[in-house]
């Protein structure tokens, strides 16, 4: 699949702070790539720039092939947003939104468009009602609906389910999801990490600016090793004292009657457990996989970024 | 105790809350600070206006009785000239009046008969005329006294540049149309244009092929008619309320839409520019009560100092002013005439939307 989004050692700096500094990051056609990052990591300004908002201090930024910098307006037909405070007017109804949005594209006959988003997002009997009497998960999927009116092949998310009840979210994820089923890019960013485990085919997390990591959900996990947990009595300490020296073992202790052993590199797994059953008699093996959770403090830390 | 307590520290939070809201605080400062520009520029519109002095001979008796002229009504700046240029600026409407020492003057009292004064007045409203023809029988009375003339006769001689008077109230309540219309226009203006911001739309107009500026302008156009609609139920009253009618009706509507337009556009510039509604009403009545002072709303631009005049020039209100007080009563309160009032009115609204679109991508 070629890449829709290709991000090049994009810079950008408020001040003296670097907002992005050297993001490389690319989006191919059908594939969902979620940004996640503590406040302030630049996923808002990464959107910024491949819209053609904020011209980066350095580096390229190429969306469907045009630069978002030099020529905006090549990709602004052809792009759709959901910004994080949606954009709606609490006084005008869903149908009125929409028909500015076509407006704004220069949508011609756009009529059967708005009833057909309207009534995919599930908002077709609620066409007349004015944006205040509208759940959360009301208005994101509204603003969902106004940004694909037009029918981008590329869709900018920013944080598209932020203050959405659990299960509003559960439909939006499945809008979002068949985005990717109509070959459509998008990035969206989140800083809910079952959202981008649940919708993400690659998630890249950004901290302080920079790229710590860009890989599936599955991989991150894998990447941030595995905890085994050894079930062997009294010898726990004896088996835990053996396996520490290994050297594909990061950390080994006993606990309450189990051999508590971290890897890693879960390839090592099996190796590991073979070496257990030699020191000593093994009751069971629980293999605890790290969440993404675990993975976005183990690269970002835990220092508050407020 | 604990109520007191949590007064104090209630009283102190909002302390702090003040100094770290510095947006709210100094404009909440700065309203009072206006209030004072407010009523200095009230006073200055009827304190020391422009009069034109003429005397027509250097003798002992005419320089004490321009020194009378000058103590007998602090209204009036006395300006030296002669009689072609002092008829000319009275014309233009840079002076209030005219007095004019006839030569003469000083052998015509010495043989104690009547000398003739002769006082010229733009009398724009009664008001102000009224102001103007008294400071010459109290001038008189004041030379007779200090020279000890018993009976001297000095008539003055009263000419109107109007050939109709205008009472102040009506005069006033045409200015308040023009105001009605720059204030309705700047809030609804830039209320409009800020909100695009608060709720985060301004983000995807921005993104959009259209770009912002369409969307603003259409919302401007909206705001506009609304201003239009208050302009007009100001203007009812006036006219049936005060019973001033129009004297060019055409005229009054091209006026109030013009201004309204003008203060509209103006207001959406500072909306795009502040991207907050809260800031917009302090600070459109605030620049607006001022600037509404100054524009001959009260007295017509003969402010004593030119800096006083040209500052009214910045304002739509000056050319509102003009336009409205000339489609009413016919008068002439600007040396420019009404076709540029309203040129100027309608390039006003046009340069701030040209600007719309550069300062929403800013």
């Amino acid at each position: 699949m070629p890449d829709t989004i290709q991000l090049t050692d994009i810079r950008v700096a408020f001040g003296s702070r670097a907002a992005l500094d050297g993001l490389t990051l690319a989006v191919a056609a059908g594939e969902i790539v979620g940004l996640l990052g503590p406040n302030g990591a630049g996923k808002t300004t990464t959107i910024d720039v491949c819209c053609g908002l904020r011209v980066p201090d350095a580096g390229t930024a190429r969306v469907l092939g045009a630069d978002a910098a030099r020529s905006p307006r090549e990709i602004r037909a052809r792009i759709g947003v959901v910004p994080q405070d949606s954009g709606l007017f609490p006084e005008l109804t869903a149908l009125e939104h929409l028909e500015l949005a076509a407006a704004l594209y220069a949508m011609r006959r756009p009529r059967p468009r708005i009833e057909e988003m309207l009534r995919r997002y599930g908002l077709w009997d609620r066409r007349g009602q004015v944006v205040s009497t509208f759940s959360g998960g009301m208005r994101r999927r509204l603003a969902l609906a106004r940004a694909l009116l037009h029918d981008p092949p590329v869709l900018f998310l920013d944080e598209p389910t932020l203050g959405v009840d659990v299960q509003g979210r559960r439909v939006l994820w499945d809008h979002v999801a068949a985005l990717r089923a109509d070959g459509r890019s998008v990035l969206l960013t989140t800083n809910y990490l079952d959202e981008a485990t649940a919708l993400c085919d690659r998630v890249a997390i950004l901290d302080h600016g920079r790229l710590v990591a860009c890989e599936r959900p599955g991989e991150l996990r894998r990447d941030g090793g595995v905890t085994l947990v050894l079930q062997c009595g009294a010898a726990a300490a004896a088996v835990a004292a053996a396996l520490a020296s290994r050297p594909d073992v990061a950390h080994a202790a006993a606990d309450d009657g189990a051999a508590v052993v971290r890897l890693p590199d879960d390839a090592a797994c099996a190796a590991v457990i073979a070496a257990a059953h030699a020191a000593a008699p093994i009751g069971s093996v629980r293999v605890i996989e790290p969440s993404l959770e675990d993975v976005f403090l183990g690269l970002t830390g835990r220092e508050l970024r407020e | 105790m604990s109520v007191l307590r949590t007064v104090g520290i209630a009283t102190r939070d909002q302390l702090r809350s003040f100094r770290r809201a510095p947006v709210t605080t100094l404009l909440a400062m700065l309203l009072p600070l206006n209030l004072l520009l407010l009523m200095s520029l009230f006073a200055l519109t009827g304190y020391n206006a422009p009069t034109g002095l003429v005397v027509g001979e250097d003798t002992p008796r005419a320089r004490e009785f321009v020194r009378a002229l000058q103590d007998a009504h602090n209204s009036f700046a006395l300006r030296p000239m002669d009689a072609a240029t002092a008829h000319a600026l009275l014309r233009r409407g840079r002076l209030v009046a005219v007095i004019e020492v006839p030569a003469g003057f000083d052998s015509t009292i010495a043989a104690r008969r009547a000398a003739e004064v002769r006082l010229t007045v733009d009398n724009v409203n009664l008001d102000m005329a009224e102001d103007v023809r008294r400071a010459v029988p109290a001038a008189a009375a004041i030379f007779a006294e200090r020279l000890q003339l018993r009976g001297v006769r000095i008539h003055p001689e009263l000419v109107n540049v109007i050939d109709h008077e205008t009472g102040y109230v009506e005069y006033l309540g045409v200015s308040a149309i023009a105001l009605a219309a720059m204030i309705a226009g700047g809030l609804l203006g830039g209320t409009v244009v800020a909100r695009e911001w608060e709720t985060g739309a301004a983000r995807l107009l921005l993104v959009s092929p259209a770009g912002a500026a369409p969307v603003l302008t259409g919302r401007l156009v909206a705001a506009g008619l609304v201003g239009v609609l208050a302009s007009v139920a100001t203007a009812l009253v006036v006219v049936y309320g005060y019973h001033v009618p129009a004297a060019h009706p055409l005229e009054a509507a091209a006026g109030i839409v013009l201004t309204v337009a003008a203060s509209t556009t103006l207001g959406g510039l500072l909306g795009a520019l502040l991207r907050r509604t809260l800031p917009i009403t302090p600070l459109v009545l605030g620049i607006g009560l001022p600037f509404y002072l100054d524009s001959g709303a009260l007295e017509p631009q003969r402010f004593d100092g030119e800096w006083l005049f040209r500052f009214a020039h910045l304002s739509p209100a000056y050319y509102g002013v003009g336009v409205m007080e000339h489609a009413f009563h016919g008068l002439t309160v600007t040396p420019e005439p009404v076709w540029q009032l309203l040129a100027v009115l309608a390039l006003i609204a046009v340069v701030p939307l040209a600007l719309l679109g550069r300062v929403a991508r800013r």
